[in-house]
Order: C-alpha cells, then sequence, then structure tokens
C-alpha cells in the first residue's frame, strides 16, 4: 500500500512506508520491545475471563495472582540489563558491518550514528547493573491486611513501594536511551529535538528518583527547571530558523546557510538560541550552574549517566549544528568560533577551579565533567577557525568522538566506584573513600586508574584522547605563525589565538591533577571510618575491573589501535 | 600488530620483564587464596630480586660483549646499537615500538639495572616489602623505557609512568609529610612535562610522512626520524618556542634552580629506596632527555641560547651548594648538593666542547653512583638514629663505625677528591669550560672549594669530635638507647657502592673512553655546523663576564 | 488575515516576558508558567512560518510541541511534589541544602 499525499500549498511528501527497512532501527526496536517486556512480564498472572453466557474461562495471564517465577523486583533491572546488552552488542554489529541506511529525511545510520548508539547504550547498560545494587527492593512482598499493626503496615506498603518503583525506573532508562539513541541518527532538526527532550524529560525523573535522600527532590528540581528553560529556548530558537528558512531539514538548512550572503538575523540568533540547549546538555560554562547540584543530589548510576550518555547527546546535537551547518565551505572563519573558544576557555578552568574546592566526590566528579566539555569545546573551535584541510578536520573531530567513548570507561567508572561506597551511606563527603586501599585493595586499585587517567596520565586512555585533542588544535594553529620570524615574541603575536587553547588545556590539565591525586591520597593515605569490607555486589565489581582494565588497553597498543580506526571512519562518515 | 612475528629483541626484555613481573608479583596475593598468598608474599622479595639481578647481568655483559668494543666516534649520530625490528604501536598517529642504544644511554642503562637491586637490598625488610619491591620493578621498567626508546610519544608515556610508582613510594613509605611531598612532586613534574609534551606535539607537526606508518596524521613521532630531517622546523622563532618549552621539562626533572623545589621535599620524604632511585637515575632523566632530543634535533637554539644554559647551571652550582650549607637535615642537604652537581652538568653541556659533555656524562653517572650513597647512608642513619638533624650528633664512629666509614667516603666523593669518580667528572667539566670561557671558571671552581671545605671540617665534627674519647654525644631522638651500627644489607649495598665510586675514580676510562668518543662525535655531527650562531651570543656572554667581574 | 510578522512580534514579546520571569521569580510552579509562555511563543512562530511558507509542516511542529510541553508540565509538577513533600518549599530560594 503506498501513503502518497500531494499537499496542495507545499508539495510536501510523505515517502512510501513499505520500502523502509527497519534493520537499521535495531536498537531502538530492542529497546522498543524490552519496554513492553518490562510491563507485561511482571503482571503476568493467572487470571481468566469468563466467555459471556457460557462457564468457559480463558486465560488472558495479565494480572490476578502473579506466577512465582515474576514475582521478583528484580525482573525489570534483568530484563533491561539484557536489553542494553542486546542493542549494544547490535550497535557495535552494525558499526563492524558499516551498516548504513537513509530514512528520507528524518533518519540517518552510518557508523557515526552506530558508533553513538553503543556509547549510549554501553552506559545505560552500566547504568542497569550499578543501580541493580542501588534500588531497595525486597522479594516476596506480603499485601497488607487488617490484622496488621500500624508499624509492619507502614513497612509492608515501603516494600510493596520500593518494588513497584523497579519498573518505572528501568522503564525512564530504556527512554531514556530510546531518545539518546535516535538523536544521534536524526537528520531533522525537529525530530532532533523531540529525541532530544524524550531524553531529557526521562532524565529529570531520574534525577529526582533518589528519593531516599532528601536531596533527591531539590537535585531534581534544580535540574529539571534550568534544563527545561534551556530548552524552551532551543525549540525557540529553532521556530526562529524555520521562520528563516521554511524547513528543518538539515541538508536544507545546511544548503539555505551556505547560499547566504551576509548573516540573517533569524538564523543567527536562531542557531545561538538553540547553542544554549545542547551547552546545558555538555554543561559547558554560564549554564553548568545546575549540573554539580543535578549530579551530588542524584544516585550515583544516574550520575554517571548523565556525565556520560548525556553529555555525549549533547556533543551530537552540537556537532550537528556548529559542523554540518554552520561550517563555513571555503576555509573561512565561522562566526561563533570566537564565542566558542572563550566559552571553552571559561568552562575548563571554572570546572577546574570549582573542583579544586568541593569536599563532595560527586561535585568534584561534576566539575572535572565541566572542565572536560571545556577541553572538547576548545577542540570544536579549532575545527571553526576553518584553517585546517578536511583530514586535519577528521582527525580534531576523532579526538573529540574517541574521548566522548573512553569517557564512558573511567567516568563511569569512577562514579560506579561511588555506588559501591554509597551503599553504605555516605555519599556526599569524601570519608567514603577514606582507607579505600586498605579496605579493598583491587577497587581502589581501578579508582587509582580512573582517576590518572581522568587527568591524562600515560599509558592510560585519558591520557591519548588529551594528547589527540591538543594534538589536533596544534596542528591547525602552529603553521600559522610566521616562519620568518627570528625573535620568539613575533612568532607568538602572529600565530592564530586557536594555538593558546591548547596552552590553557595543558595549564588545565596540571590544576586538574590536585583534586584527582587528593582523591587518591585519600584512599591510601587516610584511616578507614569503619574496617567492614565493601558489599560483595559481584557484577559490580566485576564491570569495574572490566572498565579499569580497557582503560588500560585502550591508552596504547593493538586495541587503541583498532579503536581508533573505527572512531576515525565515523568521524570521516560525519563530515 | 597484525600477523607480523614479533621477534623480541634483548632491550625490550630488560623493559617489559620487570613491568610485567611487577604488575603480576603486585595482583597475585589478591587473586590467591588467603593461606598460599601469606606464604607467596614472603618469597615476593626474592622474586623480584632475582629478575633485577638477572637485567643486571644482562646489562653487564651487553657492556663487554657489544658496546664495550665499539669506536663511537666512527658511529654517525642517529645510529644506534642492539635497535629492534620496529612494529607500529598506534600506526594510525605513527607511534612504533623502536628501541636502541648508543654511549649516551648505555651508561644510564647500566646505571639503572645497577641501583634497583641495590636499592632492594638496602630495603631488604622494608615494610610491607610484598608491595616496596614488586613496585621498584615496575620503576625499574618505566627508567629503562626512558633510556632506550626511540620514540617520541612511548618516550613520554615512559617518562610519566616513572612518576606512578614513585609517587606511590612516597605515599606510602614516605615520612611524616609524605602526603604533601608526594602531591608535590607529582604535580611539579607533570606540569613541566606537559609543556614538554606541548613541544614534542609541534616537533610532531613538522615531520615529513614516512611510508606506513601514521597513516591518519600523516605524521610520526620517530626520533631518528626527526634527527635525519633536516631544518625540522622551518621558523626559527617557533623553533626556539619549542626548544624552551623542552628546557622546562627536561630542566624540571633535573632540576635546575628555578624549578628545584620540589627536589628536597621529595627526597626528604622518601623511602631510601626511592631517594636512591631519584637522585640516582630520576634526575639523570632530565639531562638524558635534554641531550637527546633538545640538543640534538635543535643545535642552533643551543647555541643561540648558552648564555641561559650558563645562567641556569651557575645559578644551581651556587645556589645549591650555599643552600647546602645552610642545612642540618642529611638529606635535605644531599638533596641541595644534587642541585649543585646538575648545574655543573649544564655547565659542562654549555661549553659545547667534547670534554664537556664527555663530563657532563660522566657527571650524570658518577653522581648516578655517590648520591645513592649518600642516601643510603642517610636512610641508615634515620632507621637507627630515628633522625635527620645532623647537628644533634657528634662523634657517630664510636657506635657506628661502618656508617660513618661509608658517611666520609660518600661526603668525599660527592665534593670531588682525587681519585674519587666526581672528581673526573669535575676536573673535565672546568676544563673544558676553562678553555671555552676563560676566568668565568672561577667561580664555579671556588664554589667547590669553598663548600669542600667546609663540609669536611663540619663531617670531621659530626662523625669524629667528641668531648669523651669512648662517648661522643648522641641526638634526643634516641630517648637514651644505644645505638646499634647498620645491618648486613645495609651495609652491603653501601659497600658495593663505595667500591665502585673507587673504581671509577680510579680507572675512569671503562666508559670515559666511550663517553668522550661519542662526545667527539656529537660534536662534530651535530654541533659544529651550529657553531656559526656563536658571534649572536659573544656579546652577551662578554656582558655576563663584566658582571660578575 | 493578520500578517505573519505580528505574530512573530508577539512572540517575541511573550519569550521575552518568559525568560524575565524564569530568573526573577522564586516560586518553582510561577517558573513552570514563565516556561510555557516561553514554549508558546515558539509555537505562535511555527504557526507565523507556515502561513508565511504555506506549509503544513508547521501546523505539525505546533502540535507536538504542545504535546511536549504538556509532558514537560506534568513530569514537572510531579518533581515539585517530590521536593515539597521533602523540604516542605517550592520556592528555589529556599532550596538549598545541596550547597554543602
Amino acid at each position: 500500500m503506498e501513503f502518497k499525499c500531494q499537499m496542495a500549498s507545499g508539495g510536501v511528501k510523505i515517502n512510501s512506508l513499505n520500502n523502509i527497512s527497519l534493520d537499521i532501527l535495531i536498537p531502538e526496536i530492542i529497546m522498543t520491545i524490552g519496554m513492553l517486556m518490562i510491563i507485561i512480564i511482571p503482571n503476568l498472572g493467572d487470571a481468566k475471563i469468563r466467555l459471556p453466557l457460557s462457564k468457559i474461562h480463558i486465560p488472558i495471564l495479565i494480572g490476578g495472582t502473579r506466577f512465582t517465577q515474576v514475582n521478583n523486583p528484580v525482573i525489570p533491572s534483568i530484563i533491561s540489563i539484557i536489553t542494553f546488552s542486546l542493542a549494544t552488542l547490535m550497535s557495535l554489529l552494525m558499526l563492524l558491518n558499516d551498516n548504513t541506511g537513509v530514512m528520507e529525511p528524518i533518519i540517518e545510520v552510518n557508523q557515526f550514528t552506530s558508533l553513538f548508539s553503543m556509547i549510549f547504550t554501553f552506559a545505560l547498560l552500566l547504568t542497569s547493573i550499578s543501580s541493580l545494587y542501588r534500588l531497595p527492593s525486597q522479594a516476596n512482598a506480603k499485601i497488607p491486611d487488617d490484622s496488621d499493626s500500624e508499624k509492619s503496615l507502614n513497612s509492608k506498603i515501603t516494600i510493596l513501594m520500593n518494588n513497584r518503583r523497579q519498573v518505572d525506573f528501568y522503564i525512564l532508562l530504556l527512554m531514556a536511551g530510546l531518545g539518546m539513541c535516535l538523536v544521534a541518527k536524526s537528520t531533522h532538526l525537529f525530530m532532533l529535538f523531540v529525541c532530544l527532550e524524550l531524553a531529557s524529560l526521562s532524565s529529570y525523573v531520574l534525577v529526582a528518583f533518589n528519593k531516599e535522600s532528601t536531596i533527591g527532590g531539590e537535585a531534581g528540581t534544580k535540574y529539571f527547571i534550568v534544563g527545561s528553560v534551556a530548552s524552551a529556548i532551543g525549540i525557540y530558537g529553532m521556530s526562529l530558523l524555520y521562520i528563516w528558512n521554511g524547513n528543518l531539514e538539515i541538508l536544507s538548512l545546511t544548503n539555505a546557510w551556505s547560499q547566504m550572503d551576509s548573516l540573517d538575523p533569524f538564523a543567527g540568533i536562531g542557531i545561538g538560541l538553540m547553542l544554549v540547549a545542547f551547552g546545558f546538555k555538555v554543561g559547558a560554562a554560564p549554564f553548568h550552574l545546575a549540573t554539580p547540584d543535578a549530579y551530588s543530589g542524584a544516585s550515583s548510576p544516574i550520575a554517571g549517566l548523565l556525565a556520560t550518555a548525556s553529555k555525549a547527546m549533547g556533543f551530537v546535537a552540537m556537532m550537528r549544528i556548529l559542523l554540518i551547518i554552520t561550517i563555513p565551505e571555503n576555509g573561512e572563519e565561522a562566526y561563533w568560533m570566537i564565542a566558542l573558544a572563550i566559552i571553552s576557555v571559561i568552562t575548563m578552568t571554572w570546572g577546574n577551579f570549582a573542583a579544586l574546592t568541593s569536599t563532595n566526590p560527586k561535585r568534584m566528579l561534576a566539575y572535572s565533567s565541566v572542565a572536560h566539555a571545556g577541553y572538547m569545546l576548545a577542540a570544536l573551535a579549532a575545527i571553526g577557525t576553518g584553517l585546517g584541510d578536511d583530514e586535519s578536520n577528521a582527525l580534531i573531530l576523532t579526538a573529540v568522538i574517541f574521548h566522548l567513548t573512553i569517557l564512558v570507561l573511567f567516568k563511569f567508572g569512577a562514579f560506579m566506584v561511588l555506588t559501591l561506597i554509597e551503599n553504605e551511606g555516605n555519599n556526599h563527603n569524601m570519608t567514603g573513600l577514606h582507607g579505600l586501599a586498605r579496605r579493598d585493595p583491587i577497587i581502589a586499585s581501578s579508582m587509582f586508574i580512573f582517576m590518572l587517567s581522568l587527568a591524562g596520565v600515560p599509558p592510560l586512555s585519558g591520557f591519548l584522547s588529551k594528547l589527540l585533542m591538543i594534538n589536533g588544535i596544534v596542528n591547525i594553529s602552529a603553521g600559522t605563525g610566521s616562519m620568518a620570524s627570528v625573535a620568539f615574541w613575533s612568532w607568538a603575536s602572529s600565530v592564530n589565538m586557536i594555538f593558546w587553547l591548547a596552552m590553557a588545556i595543558v595549564i588545565n590539565s596540571a590544576i586538574s591533577l590536585f583534586y584527582y591525586l587528593r582523591v587518591v591520597m585519600i584512599m591510601f593515605f587516610e584511616d578507614p571510618i569503619t574496617n567492614k569490607p565493601l558489599a560483595r555486589s559481584l557484577y559490580l565489581r566485576l564491570i569495574i575491573i572490566f572498565c579499569a582494565v580497557l582503560t588500560l588497553l585502550f591508552g596504547i597498543g593493538p586495541l587503541s589501535e583498532s579503536l581508533l580506526e573505527i572512531v576515525n571512519e565515523a568521524a570521516q562518515s560525519f563530515l | 600488530m597484525g600477523g607480523e612475528c614479533l621477534s623480541l629483541d634483548i632491550l625490550t626484555i630488560m623493559t617489559i620483564t620487570p613491568i610485567f613481573t611487577g604488575i603480576i608479583l603486585l595482583l597475585m596475593p589478591q587473586i590467591l587464596p588467603k593461606d598460599v598468598a601469606t606464604n607467596f608474599e614472603k618469597v615476593t622479595r626474592n622474586i623480584s630480586m632475582g629478575i633485577a639481578l638477572g637485567i643486571l647481568l644482562i646489562a653487564t655483559m651487553l657492556f663487554f660483549g657489544t658496546i664495550g668494543s665499539i669506536d663511537w666516534t666512527a658511529i654517525m649520530q642517529g645510529d644506534y646499537v642492539l635497535k629492534n625490528d620496529q612494529f607500529s604501536l598506534i600506526s594510525s598517529i605513527g607511534v612504533q615500538w623502536k628501541v636502541g642504544a648508543d654511549a649516551l644511554s648505555f651508561p644510564m642503562i647500566w646505571l639503572t639495572a645497577l641501583l634497583i637491586p641495590i636499592s632492594m637490598l638496602v630495603e631488604w625488610d622494608a615494610k610491607r616489602g610484598h608491595l616496596f619491591h614488586p613496585l621498584l620493578l615496575i620503576m625499574e621498567g618505566a627508567l629503562l623505557g626512558v633510556f632506550i626508546t626511540l620514540d617520541l610519544f612511548m618516550f613520554y608515556v615512559f617518562w610519566e609512568l616513572t612518576l606512578i610508582p614513585m609517587f606511590l613510594l612516597i605515599l606510602v613509605w614516605g615520612g611524616d609529610d609524605r602526603k604533601y611531598a608526594a602531591m608535590k612532586f607529582f604535580i611539579y613534574t607533570f606540569t613541566a612535562s606537559v609543556f614538554m609534551l606541548i613541544g614534542i606535539l609541534i616537533m610532531y607537526f613538522h615531520t615529513t610522512p614516512i611510508p606506513g606508518i601514521g597513516s591518519m596524521s600523516g605524521h610520526h613521532f620517530d626520533l631518528v626520524a626527526m634527527t635525519g630531517q633536516t631544518n625540522l622546523i622551518p621558523s626559527e622563532g617557533l623553533r626556539h618556542f619549542v626548544w624552551i618549552l623542552l628546557l622546562i621539562g627536561f630542566a624540571t626533572k633535573m632540576p635546575s634552580v628555578p624549578v628545584h623545589t620540589w627536589l628536597p621535599d621529595a627526597h626528604v620524604q622518601a623511602p631510601t629506596a626511592g631517594s636512591m632511585l631519584l637522585a640516582g637515575v630520576m634526575l639523570k632523566m632530565g639531562a638524558y632527555g635534554f641531550l637527546r632530543i633538545a640538543v640534538t634535533i635543535f643545535p642552533e637554539s643551543t647555541v643561540v641560547f648558552i648564555p641561559l644554559l650558563i645562567f641556569l647551571g651557575m645559578a644551581s652550582l651556587v645556589y645549591g651548594a650555599w643552600v647546602c650549607m645552610g642545612q642540618t637535615n642529611l638529606k635535605r642537604m644531599v638533596a641541595y648538593s644534587s642541585v649543585s652537581h646538575m648545574g655543573l652538568i649544564f655547565l659542562g653541556i654549555a661549553t659545547m666542547q667534547p670534554l664537556g659533555i664527555a663530563g657532563a656524562l660522566f657527571m650524570m653517572f658518577a653522581h648516578g653512583i655517590i648520591s645513592p650513597l649518600l642516601f643510603a647512608v642517610a636512610g641508615a642513619f634515620k632507621h637507627h638514629y630515628h633522625t635527620l638533624e645532623i647537628g644533634s650528633m657528634r662523634g657517630i664512629a664510636h657506635h657506628s663505625p661502618y656508617l660513618s666509614g661509608h658517611m666520609m667516603l660518600g661526603w668525599m666523593a660527592s665534593l670531588g677528591l682525587p681519585l674519587m669518580a666526581g672528581f673526573v667528572a669535575e676536573v673535565a667539566i672546568l676544563i673544558a669550560f676553562w678553555i671555552e670561557f676563560g676566568w668565568l671558571v672561577m667561580l664555579p671552581a671556588l664554589t667547590l672549594i669553598i663548600t669542600a671545605t667546609y663540609y669536611l671540617t663540619s663531617m670531621q665534627k659530626t662523625i669524629f669530635e667528641s668531648d669523651d674519647p669512648h662517648q661522643g654525644k648522641l641526638p634526643d631522638s634516641l630517648h637514651g638507647e644505644k645505638p646499634r651500627d647498620i645491618t648486613w644489607h645495609e651495609n652491603t649495598g653501601m659497600f658495593i657502592l663505595g667500591i665502585l665510586t673507587i673504581l671509577f675514580g680510579i680507572f675512569p676510562f671503562i666508559f670515559w673512553d666511550m663517553m668522550s668518543s661519542w662526545s667527539t662525535g656529537f660534536v662534530s655531527d651535530v654541533l659544529i655546523d651550529a657553531m656559526h650562531n656563536k658571534d649572536k651570543w659573544n656579546s652577551s656572554v662578554k656582558w655576563l663576564v663584566e658582571v660578575l667581574k | 488575515m493578520i500578517d505573519p510578522s505580528w505574530i512573530v512580534g508577539l512572540g517575541v514579546i511573550l519569550f521575552g516576558i518568559g525568560l524575565l520571569g524564569t530568573f526573577y521569580h522564586k516560586n518553582a510552579i510561577v517558573v513552570l508558567m514563565c516556561i510555557e509562555l516561553m514554549l508558546n511563543s515558539a509555537n505562535l512562530n511555527f504557526v507565523a512560518g507556515a502561513m508565511y511558507y504555506g506549509d503544513v509542516n508547521g501546523w505539525v511542529f505546533t502540535a507536538i510541541a504542545i504535546a511536549i510541553a504538556a509532558a514537560e508540565v506534568a513530569i514537572g509538577l510531579a518533581i515539585l511534589l517530590s521536593m515539597y513533600s521533602t523540604q516542605e518549599t517550592i520556592s528555589l530560594e529556599d532550596a538549598n541544602i545541596l550547597k554543602n
């Protein structure tokens, strides 16, 4: 059957649905099925319906007394772990098989999008696994009856409510995953924004989900208010773009932009306002204020999700706007270059200095993630100078994507270690980390690796990505200094200002060492407040060690080599 | 690596073995069941010692087998012995595994291989030894990696890798203020080396592609190819800038005067083995890197900046000696004397003479034997007298004859008495300096003589002088206990170092021939072309001479 | 028919009021209302664009944007409620236990 509908006024055509191949959307389909499964499976029971006017009872399986096999409250988390593992695996396969496809005009799948959907689903997989130990749940909950005293009634209700929350939590995770993956794949600005909202709205709730601590609600409120103001600004900016062009497809916007003689105010302001929305997602400077509040109020797995997947989503959207739509063709300087360079310097410096003074490990990691956003923005600003050819631009983009990829390993790794400690109730000061090396040497050495990797110490992967970023900036800019100049100062004044961004990154990395090393100090030096061993959480431990080993292996050697090649292909498929 | 077959060469094995053994030894007790782990922890130090001795044996055999019999003047710069079949590590950005040794790096390799077993021996009874000795092994691998690698990326990786075990050594086994010292050490050297990293990256972007490597970026980190590329960076201003960036990294490690403040703190707080390695090998990494990268690739910039080198060298020498005189803390004293000696290395390089450079090389080696001896003495003093305050003690010789013997020997060697290893280096540097800069030599020479006199008298007081010929004066920190003399393993370690100090003082030609022929080749191959820039700095040197007069 | 530029002008005014309101009001409910104003100004722009270009997409965008706004308010009220249950306030100024 063909849907073809020719509009009298515009000439909008809706594509025929029957030649859309759904195989490019496999991860999304898996997640949708997972969502349905989470709704259905825990409700399976022996309910029957009687056919009217007869005595035949037909089992409908939904409702009634639930089967014992599905009565376990951890069923939703298991389903979500399986779903995300499958989605990660399928994204990886699509990435390795170079699956590409287009669904005009809203979806495009290439290596870039597959890589990012792998990043998102892997981060969500880690979130699910670490939440397995984080959310309270209890098997064999009883329904309260009249004979209960008030105390046992309350406890029974609490248990029931806790079990009920399991389903909500994992459905929200799956929705966030769906939104994120589609953000990476959309080639239509409105589609991109709707998916971004899907992911954002889920993440607001996830932040506020931490009801065990009193700060969850406040963190959720602050994150929600700032986030929705940012997205309202973004959607207004998008409407200005619509007025300017009459079409929100990225391809059409790109053409319109390149044919524009001088900067149209609608287009300029529209792009600028959209950047506000994405800047909030990545935690760039003036909009980063809610970030530490949200991270410290949310439970650690969710904070890890915000620091990795949510930030990567913001960067994907930002790259679409900055590097596809508004990048000038013929080596001119993009109009946002200066602004982005200044913002990046402010972001990294502010993040690092704020992290220096924070005493809450989650706040510290939040500020450090702000600083990392600054480094990546600096790299994007370097592309905006228009000095580099396609190859060197791809190199910088490779660095940014590589950083986003491995960030999932060590940033999330650090948050997973905090999850382990958080289960003891110490989550807003450093005391939980005191003497970790004595209580649990393996977890402490994993945290040591994560911290050094965040600081960018070789041979860990954080070093390689930071090196690639500095590398790209220096590559583009160092050639601009006048070759004939003899004295250093005449060279320094003639070099493009983007070169000094590389210096800013270097100085900031040095500053950041203070607070990363302070964590190490605390783990190795302070006396533990308790000598009890950490919770046994087997899967969480395994995955922490897995992340630490990968952090090492992606730093140097054949594995990093192949990852770099994959990322480079992805970057080239994007540009 | 793909399908290529890996043929491991001897240098790679020397580097990789200690790192992997160290990591395995650290991890084994965590994995093994409890009772097996306890037994295993007891033999950890023996295994570590065995590996370290094996590497020392290999290094010594290399010297007698190949390195010792090579005529280094005939070997062109950029040519190395014991090379491996290079293979790529991260081929897309041009990182390779490429190793080699020459007369510049081989003494350092041998020194590392020597000092690790000796520092293990000195700290044979360290607390938590099942972690201590494997960390020293990892340290050995990282240090050897710095000296053997010919790829700047791997050079930087190993350079930073040395920080991690040393940081942990100071942090876990250090003195009372170890937290502050470890932080300061790590942050100082890391910050400096990221400046160096920017310099390396700018050089990287001026390399021309080599077919097969650097598929993504079109550049490579190959040091040999960079040396061979004429006029690596065309812009003179940028060249000088890169040279300064490299100097920041190397001078902080050496350390030279304005950036030396991490060294005394790190030394005072570090455990004995840590101090020995820090002074013996890690400081030499700075001088080695400076010669290997900054001077070799940018000889013109070096010539232009000779006044800066002289200033840094003189400042370190005089300031180090001056502060050293005011110190009462034994370790702090040795640390400042290290700063002073590192200043001499800069002066030796600044002469641009074969004699001066050979002197600098020999100074690197001699100081690498003498300062560990002094730190071992200081560590033993701390261990048995529970203090480092040298002024609180008179007449150690009555209580600890062996310790005081080693202490006397170490100080005499450090002050450059004849027939000791340090003497050869100092005389060579001073002669070359006199040939090149004339009477300017009076400043370093007089500094050396005055400090020597001061120390000999103060050492004499501490070690021999006492009111009562049988008693001496004991420090308060002993609380009236009777001090013991040093243990057998401390004694053995110090004894070996003392013997070597005298051996290399009497027969310096064991390494000296190699070093001087290498520096002759170095000057005639690399530096001679750059010398036409000399007139640029002649005037500034004259000005400096005027001021100093 | 009204000229689309008037609609855009109204949108700018509404957006300005909403943006300023989010900065100056401390009551979370009022801030939510200001956010609604901003979203609606975007909707007016979509409508104006649809009228100007004669393009049906603009109307669709408006409908979807209204749905997003509804979802946002629903979620926002729920989150405010969860803060109210622990802190007994919905003033953004009084809620500051996170700062330490």
